[in-house]
């Protein structure tokens, strides 16, 4: 997947200028960047699920297709098998009115996978009693990996993990992305991991981008900006990772 | 000044016994779930169950009426996680802290008030920002505006749950460094962190709770650098660091 020259403007303000990235499948990706820099409306842009009011430009390049980033249709067509979204607050994303079996078997049939939950489940480590629990009796790490089997029961070709871990304790943190990384890893998904947690991501996450203020500040191999922050961002970023 | 002898919370708090004072600084760390935040609502008189002997300058407030409880809440003061959610969309923060005020029996500021702008200097929030919502503040500020609130209170003690999470790092570090200076001046302090690396140089004793009950407590040096429980241990393992 390539993205190339991504924009978005909302009533004139310019929230997202010319953000370009690729990956490959298998690769993981970490885009970084303070809060309110641009990491998520850059994951909705993709989804096509940017505000109503936004004007997006910029095209993705997906596989030999050219899919204009402003085609939300377009993009509509690649969530689940192509474009998978593991969200923040996993626990708000899920519906509370039914268990997270149900879940499961309603997004496999949407998205023509094999329906069986309780494998879904066991890929993120947890046993077959999950099925049968609603949202509200899971802890935030289990609401976590529930939001991940569900992204991972479509079979997409690209996660796109927006903050997964942020509210979770360090341990759960150290689980989850220890999950996410070889779950891709052994499916060949490509993964895009947004993040405002350098030391978490460095361990994960060969490449990054760096945004701010919706402009692409960094680019490149983790190991390089942490050795040598090109700019004053990433040397913030870095300078409060290696703090305390 | 406050004093806690086995804290229980129905299952999710049992047998805590702690010391928090004018001062002092105490950490509380342990996994989701662990009872962490009970134990903050609960010496704020949030938990209705609460159970054992929780003292407040020498008198029991466990049992005792309400208004017992009112001279608590005007000494001990909780900052809550979210910021966002914590404090009420329509009140600007002009008018958050006059309520905080209000509802610790303290007398008024006027607008121009130089206590007023005193306490905004304390927590480095620009005074143009008083007269926002929350909702047009930024993470970071909104937090300052909390801890601003809980400040106007006048309090001996101040909680501080999970205040750095929604924040992006270098923000993140901002608060801790304003709540190490409000320590210095005399305040004290126990802060529920799930990052550890916060908390050296703010608190000086750290009380570990796995699945409700205490596990580990003793200086944060030792405690971080020679755990010796098992949830205590998994957390330190489990911290990233570069």
């Amino acid at each position: 997947m390539r993205v190339d020259d991504l924009g978005c403007t909302i009533d004139g303000r310019t929230l997202l200028d010319a953000v370009s990235f690729s990956i490959c499948a298998g690769e993981a990706l970490a885009v970084l960047g303070p809060s309110g820099a641009g990491k998520s409306l850059v994951l909705r842009c993709l989804l096509g699920l940017a505000p109503a009011q936004a004007k997006v430009t910029g095209t993705l390049f997906w596989d030999e297709r050219r899919v204009p980033l402003a085609d939300r249709r377009a993009l509509a067509g690649l969530r689940g098998r192509g474009l998978a979204l593991v969200p923040q607050a996993a626990a708000a994303s899920l519906d509370p009115m039914r268990t997270v079996g149900a879940q499961l078997r309603e997004l496999c049939a949407l998205h023509a996978t094999d329906s069986r939950p309780h494998e879904r489940l066991a890929e993120v480590g947890l046993s077959q009693e999950f099925a049968e629990r609603y949202p509200h009796a899971l802890s935030g790490g289990q609401a976590q990996r529930v939001a991940l089997a569900l992204a991972l029961a479509c079979r997409p070709a690209v996660l796109l993990a927006d903050e997964p871990m942020a509210s979770l304790d360090c341990v759960s943190q150290a689980e989850l992305v220890e999950l996410l990384v070889s779950r891709c890893a052994a499916e060949q998904i490509a993964l895009v991991l947004v993040s405002h947690d350098l030391a978490r991501v460095a361990r994960c996450c060969p490449r990054a981008i760096v945004l701010d203020r919706g402009r692409v500040v960094a680019s490149g191999a983790l190991a390089e900006l942490l050795a040598a922050p090109p700019e004053a961002i990433t040397a913030a970023m870095v300078a409060a990772a290696r703090r305390g | 000044m406050l004093v806690g002898r086995g804290l229980t919370v129905g299952a999710r708090l049992c047998g805590v016994d702690l010391e928090l004072g004018s001062g002092a600084g105490l950490g509380v760390i342990g996994r989701s779930g662990s009872g962490k935040s009970t134990l903050a609502r609960a010496l704020v008189g949030l938990e209705p169950e609460l159970a054992g002997s929780l003292k407040l300058s020498g008198r029991e407030l466990i049992g005792a009426p309400r208004s017992a409880w009112a001279e608590l809440r005007a000494r001990v003061q909780l900052v809550w996680q979210d910021a966002a959610t914590a404090m009420d969309p329509h009140l600007t923060v002009r008018r958050s802290i006059a309520e905080a005020r209000l509802l610790a029996g303290r007398d008024r500021f006027t607008r121009d008030d130089p206590r007023l702008a005193a306490l905004l200097q304390r927590v480095a929030l620009e005074p143009e920002l008083l007269d926002r919502l929350p909702g047009a503040l930024s993470g970071g500020q909104r937090q300052r505006a909390a801890i601003a609130r809980a400040l106007a209170a006048e309090p001996e003690l101040l909680i501080v749950d999970e205040v750095t999470s929604a924040l992006d790092r270098p923000v993140a570090w901002t608060i801790v460094d304003l709540l190490r200076s409000l320590r210095a001046t005399g305040i004290g302090l126990m802060m529920i962190s799930h990052d550890l690396s916060f908390l050296p140089g703010t608190v000086d004793r750290v009380l570990v709770l796995a699945d409700g009950r205490p596990v580990e407590v003793g200086p944060v040096a030792t405690v971080l650098a020679e755990p010796q429980a098992a949830a205590t241990r998994a957390l330190v393992d489990a911290a990233p660091r570069l």
